[in-house]
C-alpha cells in the first residue's frame, strides 16, 4: 500500500496529538498516580504512532483512548503481579475529612474529596466506564466499542455507579 | 412494569440511553410510582454531581513537550525506511508538486477506505435487527389488540387523516 510517509507525522500531530488531555485524564484515573499516568500515555502515543497507518479516519479521540486504555491495563497487570496486593493507604481509606455542617464551601470541597476518593476506590472496570461516560461524554455504544464489552455490560456497570457513589455521601 | 424492573432501567433512562419502547413504559411507571420517581430524581442529581465534582486531570506541559520531541525523532527514523519512491525523494528536498500528489493520493486512499468500510453498515444492520427484536418483545406502540373492524377503524381514524373504506 503506497502511503506517503512524510505527511504522516504532520497528520498525526494534527489528528491525534490534540487529544492528549483526555488521554492523560483516562490514564490518570486508571493508574492512580501522575508518573504512572505519564508513562502510560507516552507508551500509548508511541503505539498509536506505530499503528497510525491502520487509523481509517474514524473518531481519533476514541481510537487513541482505546490504545491508552489497553496500555494502562497491560501496565496494571504487570504492576499487580509485581506486588500482589497494594498496601492499605490510610490517607485514601480514612473517612476523617467529614464535612462540617453549615459551611457550604467547605462542605462542597469535602463532598468533592469524598466523591473522588470513592471513585478511586472503585474497581478499575467500573471506574473507567464512569470516566468515559461522565467526564469524556462517550455514549454507551462508544464505550462498548472502546472497552470491547457488550453494551449490556456498559449499562450494568453504569447502573452500579449510583450505589457506589451514593454511599460515599451517605456516611458523611 | 414493576419497581424492580423500573429501578434497573432508571440509570440508562437518566443517561438518555434507553430505547423508545422501554422509555415509554418506564415513564408510565414513574408517573404512578412516587418511590421510583424519587430514585430517578436522585440518579439525575447524582450524575450531575459526578460530572461537576470528579477531578479532570490535565496533561502536564512537560509531557506534551516530551511527546513532541519523541514523535519528531520517531518520525525521522521511520521516514527513511518505508517506500522506495519516497526514499528517493527524501534524499533530496521533497518538491512541492510531489507533496501535492502525495496528499492527493492520501485523500483518494482515505476516500477509498471509507467507502469500502462496511463495518458501520454491519453495525446498522445489527441495530435494526435488535430494535426489531425489542419491538416484538414489548407491547408494540402501533399494535391494535384486535382484528375487529369496529376497534381497528376508530383506532385508525385517530392516527391518520384519510378514511378507511
Amino acid at each position: 500500500m503506497e502511503c506517503p510517509r512524510e505527511n504522516d507525522s504532520q497528520r498525526f500531530e494534527r489528528i491525534v496529538l490534540p487529544h492528549l488531555n483526555p488521554a492523560y485524564n483516562l490514564a490518570r484515573w486508571l493508574m492512580h498516580q501522575d508518573q504512572d499516568a505519564e508513562d502510560a500515555v507516552q507508551e500509548a502515543y508511541l503505539r498509536a504512532w506505530k499503528f497510525f497507518d491502520r487509523f481509517q479516519g474514524e473518531d481519533a479521540r476514541a481510537w487513541l483512548l482505546k490504545i491508552v486504555r489497553n496500555t494502562c491495563y497491560t501496565r496494571l497487570k504487570t504492576k499487580q503481579t509485581r506486588h500482589e496486593s497494594a498496601p492499605f493507604d490510610e490517607e485514601i481509606h480514612s473517612d476523617t475529612n467529614q464535612p462540617k455542617a453549615g459551611d457550604p464551601i467547605l462542605e462542597n470541597r469535602s463532598r468533592k474529596a469524598l466523591l473522588n476518593q470513592a471513585l478511586e476506590k472503585l474497581p478499575v472496570d467500573l471506574r473507567e466506564v464512569i470516566v468515559l461516560h461522565e467526564l469524556e461524554g462517550f455514549s454507551y455504544k462508544e464505550i462498548a466499542e472502546l472497552c470491547d464489552i457488550p453494551i449490556g455490560t456498559v449499562m450494568s456497570r453504569l447502573a452500579a455507579r449510583a450505589v457506589n457513589c451514593k454511599n460515599c455521601w451517605a456516611i458523611a | 412494569m414493576n419497581c424492580k424492573e423500573a429501578e434497573n432501567l432508571v440509570p440508562a433512562y437518566a443517561d438518555r440511553e434507553l430505547d423508545l419502547v422501554p422509555s415509554l413504559e418506564l415513564e408510565k411507571h414513574l408517573d404512578s410510582c412516587p418511590a421510583c420517581s424519587q430514585i430517578y430524581k436522585e440518579t439525575i442529581s447524582l450524575n450531575a454531581n459526578i460530572k461537576e465534582l470528579a477531578d479532570i486531570y490535565q496533561a502536564p506541559a512537560s509531557l506534551t513537550a516530551r511527546l513532541k520531541s519523541q514523535l519528531g525523532s520517531q518520525a525521522k527514523e521511520s521516514g527513511a525506511v518505508p517506500i522506495p519512491v519516497m526514499t528517493i525523494e527524501s534524499q533530496s528536498r521533497v518538491s512541492y508538486p510531489w507533496a501535492l500528489a502525495a496528499s492527493f493520493a492520501a485523500m483518494m486512499l482515505l476516500a477509498f477506505l471509507l467507502g469500502r468500510n462496511n463495518s458501520s453498515q454491519e453495525l446498522m444492520t445489527n441495530e435494526v435487527v435488535s430494535a426489531h427484536a425489542r419491538s416484538l418483545m414489548a407491547n408494540h406502540l402501533t399494535d391494535v389488540a384486535s382484528t375487529d373492524q369496529h376497534t381497528v377503524k376508530p383506532w385508525f381514524s385517530d392516527k391518520v387523516i384519510s378514511r378507511l373504506p
